[in-house]
């Protein structure tokens, strides 16, 4: 099963090109979108969420002509957007009832055992009758899972699962994300890049409405392998260094500025060869 | 600091163009009001200013409360904005008090909501300075008229409302609350208004109005034009109380928030709501999901459908909102139909047919509320909560989903209407009546209404899915209400364009759904079929997904419009169209349509051509022979007449103009007259026809009509005009047959409408000293007395009626034959009836008693019956004797509510008398009253009646209010007659303020209904009072005596008021012409009294009085008068039983006078029964110290 998404564009009513001739083939497994906010990932997935229209451009699963066959496609879909509300006053447990009605979950008892069984998945049993609205953050982000789990999904979209969440929670969240990627196809964007090194079999990254990058994690970061140097400079050295040479990230370590470079000649003057991380292919393709 | 945040408010207000759209919107409306009929706000009419300080008053009232959605608009958000901009988080980290925060908002908005309220009276201004306006029409300016509904209206009102949605908005922060707060006020203040309705809660009623209109029109209820026009309303009494308690609780309440109000984050929820703390986190297991199949075949959408039904039912019916406003509805219902009184303070029996079209009427408000609000509700559900993401990328089809929130809306007007019909079960088993009649409630709310309130939602689904803004949508379908009831009071009446509107018709317990179900289902299929046809086009247009530009909804909208869709489309408008024609065919090829001004200008147009036949002069009729066969079930009627005319004038008669009403309805009409004519004008659209006569009519002579047609109607009308013929229970009376000559009294009678056609104002009556009027009465002018006969026939099962004595009763071929002869002479005025009857017979000596009622209706029957033997006792004792040997009333069904008294018959509807409840023994005996009132008609119209000049009801209406006074009296005794004279008295007050030309004395009354009914009993029962009831009852029997069955010429007022005046001694002239040809208004009251305890066990009592005597002119100048009058000092018990009453002559403005009597007191006082036409009657007596 594959998802294919061809010469995808999308400029919005007040001039924004939101995504530009995207190009990419998604497999099973967990595809990691990274961008920065604003990038239009979350346009992207939308748009394979059946929620709105590329201007041109086409997405298949497998034979199916997505766009065309949205009512279709949203048989096999799973999705959590990036924000989400609940209907009020409406418990855990008969809002997934409802849902897998929704879902075409026609079988009461079907339904019954699924809703438990998502409940307890998401460790969200115990407060099934309680009111969603009033769910805390992360809670709801685990429900939000659930109900994207619902009806066994190809696709599952998921849009910046783990904003929000504790590091401890957004591991056991990602985790989960992988469990279920054997055999399906899940998009998740993100903009930390920790959330895709571990987890993800292919990844893309996109910038202003563009895939700058895309393949598997460890494959990207071979590719920069030699062409990375970092330096410890002054922080008011780090306009001059900017002027100098392509400075793809700094950051402060103990008082001082420690930079990021890339450069195809072999050496540069007091830089020292860094090992390439994820971190900076990304920062390299979006700089 | 204080100022400063004032500042900021006024300074973000007036940038925002809300502000400036608020007060253009109430600009618009007063000036529209002002300047055009096209906004109707109620105020001035007639003899009151467009722009009278009572006009403006009232108009700034009524669009205050109405703009209290504006209110909630302004005041509510200023503290939820900080919020909403999280702009509180800074804000209060600086050094700014709650109090300065809060004053200061509230204090910005409340200047700027001052400020838009003024808007009214901006537009009041600037439209009464319009050039076009009638300067007849339009007061001078005075600043004062402006400035106190300012002060004593606006400044207190925006204050009160201001305060109470400023701190709900605070507190709550919930946009929701602040969004229909303003709703939910105007619908509470339904609920003050249902209390007015009774006479003793005065006080209670107009303290409990927030907005002071219940009190301002308790201050002014009795002003005449005059007064409206010259005074501002006072900021005193129940007025100033009621402005002084609503600051109060203004204050109050800002106290309250100000202690509730914390300078947290958390706002006050009506449930508390607690974040859940987290539980323990996600727990990895080994990820196992049961297997589930997905079924999206057709059963499969069923269950989708049914579940979102189901799931969209219950969120409504959990809305704390919704729950109110329902129980708000059924409150206000309950508590409106449980007050309604029909009249004198008595209600009718809860008859289903009467409380299930009052319920829904009540509630229909609150369907349109509920509909529009929560069809929006439903098409933003999933927006509004943002998990419009989640369920837009759910497998259900569009179609299902709409079809499903459609289908929930319509459940829950399904489940209201239950709860109506509950209601309505519930308010009867109250009341002890237990003939529910569910079948008749369950057609009339489920097949009669229904449909119109589901195409409403269907509208508002369309609406909301077009424009796809939330507040666009709400206010483009309200603002569509409003355009419907202003097309519908401009002249645009055809419901093909009224939306969701079907013919309206009355229940009946006679007739049931008539006829009227036909062209009801024909309206409702169009709307259904054309509802459908929006609900396909909303599903072309539904949002579904992020990507709403106008651009990318016109690309959807081009790929889901497939040619299967298409096609459904096309054949749905086909049949609406095809629907739509039909009802157009029927109702205006088949039927007449005629919006009012169309209308109007056709009985100009009548008038124009046609006028100049007025003083043609026509032979008289003289002899009736009709035959007359009605078939109720096909709502038809053959008429046959022969009749004789006579030539009474001096001259020969060359010329015959005759009329047809309902013209358009009539086949197979044939005339023949007895001497050959020749045809001048034949006008079918008018039946107005002008023939030559061959060889002159000679003067004496007489000639014979020979005429036959059939009256039958074809199709069905816009709106239900024909209830004549209907399947049980028609009723019609004889202007349905020819009449000679032109009848002014076809031509336009107000003067307002015939300005608007360019045509002279027109008196209501001619001038009594106008001698060429004499020759006809005021009900006919082209007949005297004459002789009566007939024949009429019906189905099988009913009985058909017409004056006269049955001669003969038979049934031929299924048709049931009777023959009525009369044996004296009446007047050509005389009815049909026929029905499936109950009929109850009595005696009083030689006269039949006879009482047709419908089955059911037995309540009041004895109570009719007794009251015409007490008439007919005290009638012929004292006016002479019955004419008649049989007196009838015959129950008519509820098309028209009144009795009318025909020769020896008396068609009574059985909206009035029959099914009124006076099981209470202190209730007014209505039926008793009415009865009596339609018998001495048999005497006063029916043996002396008046010609057509000013005054002509006198001696007919004011008479038979007299007689049947008399006989109440008799019978109830005076305290009761107080009760009763107490309504007329209020009626006659609050009317002539209404009077929209002007107020005549009594004996030149204009056909005024205030006049000779509710002003009459007072002035009659007053002068019975004064110079005795034999005096009175002599001069009547004199009169009558004088001119029974006489004329041409005939009598008018003066004549009889000279009976009057010969029995009245000389020292009460004065006083009696002061009742009859002057307007006089007392203010009369009690100023002290006191009681002290004499030796013998007597009670000396003291009354301090104030007395003042106005005279009116016709529009309610008043000019203070001197005293010259006998009135009654008199003393109360606890049960207002009159202990003393005493005549004394007073002839000064104050007097302090002693009277002793054996009980102690609870009340002294002057006028204790009310009788003198007093400005206040409440202050007359008061408690004794």
């Amino acid at each position: 099963m594959q998802l294919i998404i061809q010469n995808l564009s999308k400029t919005y009513a007040n001039g924004t090109k939101a995504l530009s001739n995207i190009n990419l083939e998604i497999p099973t497994g967990l595809f990691g979108l990274l961008g920065p906010n604003g990038a239009g990932k979350s346009s992207l997935m939308r748009t394979i969420a059946t929620l709105q229209d590329a201007d041109t451009g086409s997405i298949f699963l497998d034979d199916l002509d997505v766009m065309n066959n949205k009512d279709e496609m949203r048989k096999y879909l799973g999705y959590l957007p990036q924000e989400f509300g609940v209907y009020p006053n409406i418990s855990a447990e008969d809002l997934l009832d409802h849902l897998c009605v929704l879902k075409g979950i026609s079988n009461t008892k079907e339904r019954k055992e699924l809703v438990k069984a998502l409940l307890n998945q998401t460790n969200l049993y115990e407060v099934r009758k309680k009111n969603v609205g009033g769910y805390s953050g992360g809670m709801k982000q685990r429900f939000g899972i659930a109900q994207a789990l619902i009806g066994s999904p190809k696709v599952v979209i998921v849009d910046e699962p783990t904003a929000g969440l504790d590091p401890a929670e957004r591991n056991r969240f990602l985790n989960l994300l992988s469990e279920i990627s054997e055999q399906v196809i899940i998009i998740f964007s993100t903009h930390i890049v920790d959330d895709v090194k571990e987890l993800c079999t292919n990844m893309a990254v996109i910038n202003k409405g563009e895939v700058v990058a895309k393949g598997h994690p460890q494959d990207l970061i071979d590719e920069l392998s030699g062409k990375v140097f970092k330096k410890v400079i002054e922080k008011h050295d780090l306009d001059q260094y900017k002027n100098n040479f392509r400075v793809i990230s700094n950051k402060l370590s103990a008082g001082k500025t420690e930079i990021h470079v890339t450069s195809n000649t072999e050496i540069i003057d007091g830089f020292e060869l860094a090992t390439p991380s994820l971190e900076d292919v990304y920062f390299n393709k979006i700089i | 600091m204080l100022l400063r945040i004032i500042m900021f408010e006024l300074r973000y207000r007036l940038n925002r163009p809300a502000t400036y759209i608020y007060f253009g919107i109430l600009f618009l409306l007063s000036f529209l009001f002002i300047t055009t009929d096209v906004v109707q706000i109620g105020g001035s009419s007639g003899n009151v200013f467009r722009n009278s300080p009572f006009t403006i008053n009232q108009t700034v009232l009524i669009l205050n409360l109405f703009a209290a959605m504006i209110c909630s608009a302004i005041m509510g958000v200023p503290v939820y904005r900080d919020f909403e901009h999280r702009f509180h988080e800074i804000l209060f980290t600086t050094p700014i008090t709650k109090l300065q925060y809060l004053l200061g908002r509230f204090l910005g908005s409340y200047i700027i909501a001052i400020l838009v309220m003024s808007g009214t009276l901006a537009g009041i201004f600037i439209g009464s300075l319009m050039p076009y306006l009638d300067p007849e029409q339009v007061a001078p300016f005075h600043f004062s008229y402006y400035w106190q509904p300012f002060i004593s209206i606006i400044m207190p009102n925006v204050f009160f409302m201001g305060v109470l949605f400023f701190m709900v908005g605070s507190l709550t922060r919930n946009i929701f609350a602040i969004y229909v707060q303003g709703i939910l006020f105007l619908v509470l203040y339904l609920l003050s208004d249902t209390l007015t309705g009774d006479i003793d809660n005065k006080f209670i009623s107009s303290l409990v109005d927030p907005i002071g209109l219940s009190a301002s029109s308790e201050l002014t209820k009795f002003w005449t034009p005059a007064q409206r026009n010259e005074m501002t309303i006072p900021l005193q009494g129940y007025l100033l109380f009621n402005r002084l308690f609503w600051i109060g609780i203004g204050i109050l309440v800002f106290i309250t928030g100000y202690k509730l109000f914390s300078f947290s984050a958390q706002p006050i929820a009506i449930k508390k709501k607690k974040l859940l703390e987290r539980n323990t986190d996600l727990i990895l297991h080994k990820l196992e999901l049961p297997k589930t199949q997905q079924f999206f075949n057709f059963k499969g959408s069923l269950m989708q459908l049914w579940r979102i039904v189901r799931f969209e039912t219950k969120l409504i019916f959990r809305s704390p909102l919704f729950i109110i406003i329902v129980l708000l509805g059924i409150f206000t219902t309950v508590l409106n139909i449980t007050e309604d009184t029909a009249m004198y303070g008595v209600s009718t029996y809860p008859v289903t047919v009467k409380i299930i079209q009052a319920v829904a009427q009540n509630f229909s408000l609150f369907f349109i509320i509920i509909i529009t609000f929560y069809t929006g509700e439903l098409v933003w559900r999933e927006r509004s909560n943002k998990i419009n993401q989640i369920a837009d990328a759910l497998p259900i089809k569009n179609y299902t989903l709409m079809l499903g929130k459609f289908m929930a809306m319509s459940m829950v007007m399904i489940i209201l209407n239950l709860i109506i019909i509950l209601s309505c079960v519930g308010i009867q088993t109250t009341a002890g009546y237990t003939n529910y009649e569910l079948g008749i409630s369950f057609k009339y709310l489920f097949v009669e209404g229904l449909p119109g309130y589901l195409f409403l939602i269907m509208f508002a689904f369309f609406t909301h899915a077009l424009v796809n803004n939330k507040f666009l949508g709400h206010t483009i379908v309200i603002l569509t209400y409003i355009v419907n009831i202003a097309l519908q009071t401009n002249g645009f009446e055809h419901k093909l364009y009224l939306l969701g509107e079907t013919p309206s018709f009355t229940l009946s317990d006679m007739n049931g759904f008539g006829h009227f179900m036909q062209a009801i289902h024909w309206y409702q299929l169009y709307w259904m079929l054309t509802g459908t046809v929006l609900m396909v086009i909303a599903a072309q247009l539904w949002v579904r997904g992020t990507d709403f530009s106008f651009k990318s909804r016109l690309l959807i909208v081009r790929n889901r419009l497939n040619p299967k869709s298409k096609v459904i489309l096309m054949v749905l408008i086909i049949l609406s169209i095809a629907c739509g024609s039909f009802i157009y065919y029927n109702t205006t090829t088949l039927n007449l349509y005629l919006p009012k001004n169309e209308r109007r200008a056709a009985m100009a147009d009548f008038e124009r051509q046609f006028k100049k036949y007025e003083k043609v002069l026509q032979p008289r009729i003289i002899s009736v022979n009709n035959s007359v066969d009605i078939f109720p079930n096909e709502r038809k009627v053959m008429f046959k007449g022969n009749w004789w005319l006579k030539n009474i004038h001096t001259k020969n008669i060359d010329t015959i103009i005759y009329n047809l009403g309902e013209i358009f309805n009539i086949q197979h009409k044939q005339i023949n007259f007895s001497i050959p004519t020749q045809s001048i004008v034949n006008n079918d659209d008018f039946g107005f026809y002008v023939l030559k006569l061959n060889k002159p009519l000679l003067a004496g002579d007489s000639m014979q009509l020979n005429f036959s047609y059939e009256l039958s109607y074809k199709g069905f009308e816009n709106e239900f005009s024909q209830t004549n013929i209907v399947y049980n229970g028609t009723f019609f009376n004889s202007t349905i047959l020819p009449f000679f000559g032109y009848n002014a009294e076809m031509e336009i009678a107000n003067n307002d409408e015939r300005k608007k056609e360019n045509l002279h104002k027109k008196a209501r009556s001619y001038a009594i000293t106008d001698s060429s009027k004499y020759n006809n009465t005021y009900i006919s002018n082209d007949a005297d007395w004459i002789n009566f006969e007939t024949t009429v026939s019906t189905d099988e099962n009913q009985i058909a009626i017409a004056p006269g004595y049955l001669q003969k009763e038979w049934v031929n071929n299924g048709r049931r034959y009777f023959h009525y002869k009369m044996d004296a002479p009446i007047l050509n005025f005389y009815a049909y009836l026929s029905a499936d009857y109950q009929v109850k017979r009595d005696r009083w000596n030689d006269v039949n008693i006879e009482i047709y009622y419908q089955k059911g209706h037995e309540y009041n029957i004895d109570r009719m019956i007794l009251s015409i033997k007490h008439s007919l006792a005290y009638f012929t004792e004292n006016f002479g004797p019955y004419q008649h040997k049989q007196a009838r009333i015959i129950e008519f069904p509820a098309y028209a509510s009144f009795a009318q008294s025909f020769p020896n018959t008396i068609p009574y509807s059985e909206g009035i008398g029959f099914i009124l409840n006076l099981s209470d023994p202190k209730a007014i005996d209505v039926s008793y009253y009415v009865t009596s009132h339609e018998i001495a008609h048999q005497w006063w119209a029916h043996q002396v009646i008046g010609s057509p000049v000013d005054g002509m009801t006198v001696f007919s209406e004011t008479m038979s209010q007299y007689s049947a006074l008399m006989v109440m009296k008799k019978q109830f005794g005076k305290e009761k007659m107080k009760k009763f004279l107490a309504y007329e008295l209020d009626e006659y007050q609050s009317e002539r303020g209404r009077e929209r030309e002007k107020e005549q004395p009594l004996l030149f009354n204009q056909n005024q209904s205030y006049l000779h009914y509710n002003k009459g009993s007072v002035v009659m029962y007053a002068l019975q009072d004064l110079i005795g009831e034999d005096k009175v009852n002599a001069a009547a029997k004199n009169f009558i005596n004088k001119y029974k069955f006489k004329g041409p010429p005939y009598p008018n007022a003066l004549d009889f008021y000279s009976f009057i005046k010969s029995e009245t001694p000389d020292s009460l002239k004065q006083m009696v012409d002061d009742m009859f040809i002057r307007i006089t208004v007392f203010n009369n009251r009690c100023e002290k009294a006191s009681v002290t305890e004499t030796k013998d066990k007597k009670y000396l009592v003291k009354v301090e009085l104030n007395m003042q005597k106005y005279y009116a002119d016709s529009i309610g100048n008043e000019r203070l008068t001197a005293l010259n009058d006998w009135i009654d000092i008199g003393a109360v018990d606890e049960n207002d039983q009159l202990l003393y009453s005493k005549k004394i002559k007073i002839n000064k403005d104050k007097l302090t006078y002693q009277f002793t009597m054996d009980k102690k007191p609870y009340k002294a006082g002057i006028d204790p029964l009310n009788q003198l036409i007093d400005k206040d009657g409440e202050d007359n007596l008061i408690k004794i110290k």
